[in-house]
């Protein structure tokens, strides 16, 4: 089946639904039904892996090998409803940056289970970018494993008409040292709704580890709702956390600011929503992907 | 040459009248300087005459050019020549300061014509350099992380960039040191021309020893009680406001204990 022209055009993606070729940057196995990848230490080239909904394993990991550094990019299309495992593992001292995109067709329904886990000195920086139609469940583990591992992950989910999401992200320390920061961007429109259960456990023992939770979401219409959960569950004295929610509609001073300025409405709101959307745009490869993206954001916070 | 005029303008927020009938006319080329105590609605009248949702006019009008503007939206106000420098200026994240007032600028050109690119980038920054401000400033997010200094001397920025008809200045110069006030003084009496009618609402003499006003209005519980040249600065600033307070007879404690709202959050009834 065709995949759209943006996954086609965006840095020599390597398509899951498809059989790997011997050039592909990484080794691979199928293991009862699980497709295992495993990378190179460095690759000169950003490595674009695409998820469609027609590939034929359940359960997907992608490991990163002792001292990796790489940058990867994920995209995951769905045409159809889609219920998916995925393991992502990065062993000891390597540093990855995965920059992932949730796109849909039309409206289906999907369900995502993943566990992250990150072992001794390794670093994640994770930044998704939720921008589906129709239902959807995320359910997601992250686990500091080893001492000094850290995460930082950003998620920004837009949703219009009657989109669903609803999003799990257990955080758990279970080494000393470990530091987790999770911001999540959310805006609603229409009569979508959003919701995230954000909770850190930092377990005895894990001293000087650090576990921060920011959310912050905007409600663009009446019917739209945003829902988040954030929780800390702490044994352990020796420690900082820190969580936080911020939900409402687009602030007046801010609208009004940027209408004295001359700005229209539409404009005004715009660039206020610029401020939620921008980070995740600009982590992305300049190309016919972010172009979409950035078309798919208008068209959400348009209500379109 | 542009005319704002206030006429028996009353003005409430809350249900809580603020503004009680407040006559002013401010044409091109003139310098008006507002002072008064804290709390005697300068701000207000300041918020009012950009269209700032929260105010009611009960009555009286504001006029632009012999025109009606009470209903006027917030950004025709802005494109039709007025301009606002707030007092906290917000911050927007995410949006840099250059593509702001590029937008801004781009607002208010007709619908035929295009901002050049070039001739604006190269007047962005001279102007940045006419204020001091720091390199990196156009790719700096909103207002974000900026001190109160720069805060202010970005609203100058913006006007000198919008090019106002008419400008209200909100207590521009607090939180500028010494060095800064000068230089948004300097700047701003730079933009004085018969093309341009200001309002500049401070507290202190020392902004208007570099803006030098040619009227000076002193409001007192939501009215102009006052109105003279610039000797009535250096008497406000020596004595305060108690003279004029006992010279017209105004009582501070007139007024029965006011309920006030802390307000609630801003979150859709349906999240809750």
């Amino acid at each position: 089946m065709n995949n759209p022209t943006y996954l086609e055009q965006s840095l020599h993606p390597v398509f899951l639904d498809r059989p790997l070729e011997s050039n592909h940057h990484f080794s691979s196995k199928d293991k009862n039904g699980a497709l295992i990848i495993t990378f190179p230490k460095n690759s000169k080239e950003k490595i674009s892996l695409v998820i469609t909904s027609d590939v034929q394993f359940n359960q997907l990991e992608l490991v990163f090998p002792k001292d990796s550094y790489l940058s990867i990019n994920l995209l995951y299309h769905f045409r159809k409803n889609a219920s998916r495992d995925i393991k992502i593992l990065l062993h000891q001292g390597s540093n990855i940056k995965i920059t992932e995109t949730y796109l849909t067709s039309r409206n289906v329904k999907t369900n995502l289970n993943r566990i992250l886990e990150i072992d001794q000195n390794a670093h994640l920086l994770l930044s998704s970018g939720l921008f589906m139609d129709g239902e959807h469940t995320f359910k997601d583990e992250l686990l500091l494993k080893g001492e000094n591992a850290s995460i930082d992950f950003d998620t920004l989910t837009i949703s219009h008409h009657q989109d669903r999401f609803s999003t799990i992200q257990d955080i758990r320390h279970q080494a000393k040292n470990t530091v987790s920061n999770v911001h999540n961007l959310m805006v609603s429109n229409n009569h979508s709704t959003i919701e995230f259960y954000v909770n850190g456990y930092i377990a005895k023992g894990m001293s000087g580890s650090n576990c921060k939770q920011q959310n912050r979401g905007v409600i663009l219409s009446e019917t739209g709702i945003i829902r988040v959960d954030p929780k800390l569950f702490i044994d352990e004295y020796d420690v900082e956390a820190g969580h936080g929610a911020a939900i409402g509609q687009i602030n007046e001073d801010e609208m009004f600011y940027l209408l004295s300025r001359g700005l229209s409405e539409s404009e005004a709101k715009r660039l206020i929503l610029q401020g939620y959307t921008e980070p995740f745009v600009l982590s992305l490869d300049e190309g016919a992907l972010k172009k979409t993206i950035n078309q798919r954001i208008a068209r959400k916070v348009k209500g379109e | 040459m542009a005319i704002l005029e206030m006429k028996n303008l009353v003005v409430s927020v809350e249900g809580n009248t603020i503004l009680h009938g407040i006559n002013l006319t401010v044409k091109g080329g003139e310098t008006h300087a507002i002072m008064g105590p804290n709390g005697t609605g300068k701000s207000t009248l300041a918020q009012i005459v950009m269209g700032h949702p929260k105010y009611k006019i009960e009555s009286g009008e504001i006029l632009l050019d012999g025109e009606v503007m009470n209903e006027m939206p917030v950004d025709e106000r802005s494109r039709r020549g007025v301009f606002l420098g707030m007092q906290n200026p917000v911050e927007v994240p995410g949006v840099t300061n250059f593509d702001f007032v590029k937008t801004a600028v781009t607002a208010r050109l007709p619908k035929d014509k295009h901002l050049r690119i070039g001739k604006f980038i190269l007047e962005f920054e001279d102007s940045a350099k006419e204020l001091k401000m720091g390199s990196g400033l156009s790719h700096r997010f909103l207002n974000q992380g900026f001190s109160g200094g720069e805060k202010k001397r970005n609203e100058i920025l913006q006007m000198k960039l919008l090019k106002p008809s008419i400008a209200l200045l909100d207590e521009i110069d607090s939180g500028l040191d010494v060095d800064a006030l000068r230089i948004v003084g300097e700047n701003v009496t730079a933009l004085k021309s018969p093309n341009l009618g200001m309002i500049l609402i401070t507290h202190y003499q020392r902004l208007l020893d570099y803006i030098v006003p040619d009227y000076v209005h002193i409001m007192i519980k939501g009215q102009i009680v006052k109105t003279g040249g610039k000797e009535l600065i250096a008497k406000i600033d020596s004595d305060g406001y108690d003279w004029l307070k006992a010279e017209l007879g105004i009582d501070d404690f007139d007024e029965g204990p006011k309920q006030y709202s802390l307000g609630t959050c801003a979150t859709n009834p349906t999240t809750r």
